[in-house]
């Protein structure tokens, strides 16, 4: 077995020589060092050596030239093997120093060992050539052998510094990678207290659960809410806190949470003390960082809200009672004044349907002329925030009016932004009703107040207009230089005088029994034929003196004109129209008579008057009326005349009204029933 | 010499009642039956008294009363209504219109003469004492 010597100041090169050369079944010795190799080879010399030039105490041109001296070594094959080539003398250095091989780091280990063994073989056949003496002298020699040295050491500083440069540039890359990777640790450590923090500190109660059951973890909250600690919360896991029993939709949560990941829904939960509270539960599930399945539960109380929402749908319901019992209609709006609610009352009022109501339908049902009112309402309510009181109408289907008070205010939330409004009409017609009746009433009064001071006036003066004179001339009666003419005139004008009183007293009686009802009709067999002819003769004279044509004309035979009827009145209706037609009168005529009209005598007075104003036809049969204001009344009379025949004639069973036109006269007609006296009896 | 009296009445009887008691009394009686003749008379014979019936035909005493006063020559002479008119409120009617004096109906002729000429002025008065 052949011994080969290896000479490397590095131990891994020596390492990797060594296995080479015993794998291909040489010995194999190491030196560190020239001078170690040295000293080595002289106690047992081998059959090579390979030697690294760079060395510490003795470099490889060292070793090579003390080799080649010894007389013992100088014929075994010298071989560098070197790394540290960089310039081409070096080559040819180490040969001129006596080397038989100059190999260059890094060779493959086939091509190495085929060096190696030429080497040998070129020993074993003799052609090894025995390294002559230098001819070089030992001076140029020790010159070269130096600078190639030097330029060697040179090569290798660089190539160190090199390397320090690299190593400088890896050693900060590495401080940023710890100082990111730190960061990074740090960042991962606030994120975790940042979770933790939330799960101790959120107001809602959390457990950290496996799928089976088992709890991981409880917060502070989740402790507060079973009333429990945590390690209590642990011990008797999921089911210990769900009431099973009462919670049918618990087996459907978990299989919808095995199915999708998540599921939420409510629960009946399980304090320590054993009361049951309801909570709304969602669960999730995840994986956590070494891949096993875990859950999440956030439980959330509902007790409260629970109690919330009964105590609201309580005070939704006492609302509900009260707005659809209330006497008065309610009804809401959104923002915009577009109706969204009305309780029955309102429909009832409006006699519209609900739907009917809804958005601005209602605007339909109110009376046309109040529309304006009601916007102009509305928009003060808007600009002065106050429900403002407006007096409207709603017009029926069937064409009857609803009378309402009308107030709405404006609803807003905690913001102040106005959500809505919320109104009221109060059925107020039965009201205006009477209010209408009062005013009438009211109005009535007045006017009957007006006309009784009115009348007063008129009786007052037309008393007294008599009485004066019969006071007057009978005072005058007592003057003894009379002539006898002077006296009869005097007593004829205080006869006069009476009579006309005595008719004005009459008058008011009468009117007065009237108005007390205590008018009787006293009715017997009558000739009308002869009744008017009287009055005909009656007014004669002084339809005479004033120039009129008087004249009463009939077409009906005595036999029908016999009648059942009041004789009395209806002498006094017919005396009173024929004296008026004669004092309304001037010159002309005055004609009466009457016609039978199936049941019905139809009597007319007719004269060629003053006429009466239409605007006054109806008002001349008032009680207390007059044509014309009192102070300017040519014709007298105590304006009862009329308001007496039409009380009659109405007693008697018939009607009274006139035709007439200004400046050519006047035709009053009335009628009674027509009971002729045969049929009668 | 005698002082003048205007009657402006529309009622015979009392014209003539009116006209009997102021002639007995000395005076010279004019007689208007209704408004418009009263102003006329008025102006023509410048009465020393006018005596107002209140309900006329066409123009009311009140209405006369106040066309008199309008007329600056009229305006001395005392203006008696003479009414059937007695409600409360005629008399305040009549005066407002101008009248100086206010006599109810029925009269009373023991002494209407009397009243009527407490309405005098002083001057008036002295002059029918000494006529």
């Amino acid at each position: 077995m052949k011994l080969v010597l290896i000479v490397d100041d590095i131990k891994e090169n020596l390492y990797l020589l060594e296995s080479l050369l015993k794998g291909y079944g040489y010995a194999t010795v190491s030196a560190n060092d020239g001078a170690e190799a040295l000293g080595l080879a002289l106690k047992n010399p081998p059959d090579i050596i390979i030697s690294d030039i760079l060395m510490p105490v003795m470099d490889g041109y060292s070793l090579c030239r003390e080799w080649k001296k010894e007389e013992t070594l100088r014929n075994i094959p010298f071989v560098f093997y070197t790394a540290t080539y960089t310039h081409p003398k070096d080559g040819e250095f180490a040969l001129s120093l006596g080397a038989d091989r100059f190999i260059i780091k890094p060779q493959e280990p086939e091509d190495f060992m085929a060096i190696i063994e030429q080497v040998l073989s070129e020993f074993r056949n003799g052609k090894i050539q025995v390294l002559q003496t230098h001819e070089s002298s030992e001076v140029t020699l020790l010159k070269e052998y130096n600078e190639t040295l030097i330029r060697k050491m040179e090569d290798r500083m660089l190539k160190s510094e090199e390397a320090e440069k690299k190593i400088r540039i890896y050693a900060s890359q590495l401080e940023t990678e710890v100082e990111h990777r730190k960061k990074i640790a740090q960042t991962l450590k606030e994120s975790e207290e940042k979770y933790r923090s939330i799960f101790e500190n959120s107001g809602i109660a959390i457990l950290l659960t496996a799928p089976d059951g088992k709890i991981f973890s409880a917060n502070d909250f989740a402790c507060k809410l079973f009333d429990r600690t945590e390690e209590e919360i642990i011990r008797i896991g999921r089911d210990g806190l769900i009431d099973s029993s009462n919670n049918p939709h618990l087996s459907v949560l978990l299989d919808q949470r095995k199915r999708v990941g998540h599921a939420k829904g409510e629960l009946a939960l399980i304090k320590k003390d054993g009361s049951r509270f309801l909570t709304e539960v969602s669960s999730v599930i995840f994986l956590d960082k070494d891949g096993n399945e875990r859950t999440s539960m956030v439980i959330r109380d509902l007790t409260e809200q629970k109690k919330a929402e009964e105590a609201l749908r309580e005070s939704e319901l006492r609302f509900r009672i009260l707005a659809e019992s209330a006497p008065v209609g309610i009804f809401t709006t959104d923002a915009n004044g577009s109706t969204n609610y009305v309780n029955p009352r309102w429909c009832e009022i409006s006699k519209l349907s609900y739907e009917e109501a809804m958005g601005s339908g209602w605007i339909k049902a109110i009376h046309p002329d109040d529309l304006d009112s009601i916007t102009l309402n509305w928009q003060q309510t808007n600009l002065s925030n106050i429900g403002l009181k407006s007096e409207y109408r709603f017009t029926h289907p069937d064409g009857s009016v609803a009378w309402v008070i009308g107030q709405a205010v404006p609803q807003k939330n905690e913001k102040g932004d106005l959500m809505g409004y919320i109104g009221t009409i109060t059925d107020i017609t039965e009201r205006k009703e009477m209010e209408d009746d009062l005013i009438s009433a009211k109005e009535k009064a007045i006017e009957s107040d007006r006309l009784k001071t009115t009348f007063l006036q008129n009786i007052s003066h037309e008393i007294r207009t008599p009485l004066n004179s019969i006071v007057g001339f009978s005072r005058l009666l007592s003057e003894e230089e009379l002539s006898p003419e002077e006296r009869a005139n005097y007593i004829d004008i205080v006869e006069q005088s009476n009579d006309h009183l005595l008719s004005i007293i009459a008058d008011i009686i009468n009117i007065a029994t009237i108005e007390a009802g205590q008018a009787k009709l006293q009715e017997k067999e009558i000739n009308i034929n002869a009744i008017c002819q009287l009055l005909s003769n009656q007014f004669k004279t002084k339809a005479e003196k004033q120039n009129i044509a008087l004249t009463f004309e009939t077409c009906n035979h005595d036999n029908e004109a016999l009648i059942l009827t009041d004789g009395t009145k209806l002498a006094q209706i017919l005396t009173n129209l024929i004296g008026n037609a004669i004092k309304f009168t001037k010159n002309g005529s005055v004609s009466f008579g009457y016609q039978i009209d199936n049941d019905k005598l139809v009597f007319f007075i007719q004269d060629t008057g003053i006429g009466i104003t239409p605007e006054m036809h109806q008002d001349i049969f008032k009680r207390f009326r007059q044509v014309e204001s009192s102070a300017t009344r040519q014709f007298g009379g105590s304006g009862l005349g009329l308001a007496i025949s039409k009380a009659n004639v109405e007693l008697l069973g018939g009607q009274i009204w006139v035709e007439s036109e200004i400046g050519k006269g006047s035709k009053f007609y009335f009628t009674i029933p027509y009971k002729p006296a045969s049929q009668a009896e | 010499m005698k002082l003048k009296a205007l009657i402006i009445e529309d009622n015979e009887q009392n014209m003539y009642m009116l006209t009997f008691l102021l002639e007995n009394n000395n005076y010279e009686v004019f007689q208007a039956f209704n408004g418009l003749d009263g102003i006329k008379a008025a102006i023509e014979h410048s009465p020393d008294v006018i005596l107002l019936d209140i309900q006329l035909p066409q123009m009311d005493g009140y209405q006369i009363a106040k066309e008199l006063r309008k007329k600056s020559d009229l305006q001395h002479i005392p203006i008696v209504a003479v009414t059937s008119h007695a409600m409360v409120g005629d008399r305040e009617k009549a005066m407002e219109s101008g009248a100086t004096g206010y006599i109810e109906k029925p009269i009373d002729p023991d002494n209407f003469i009397q009243r009527m000429e407490s309405y005098f002025s002083e001057e008036l008065q002295q002059r029918k004492i000494r006529l």
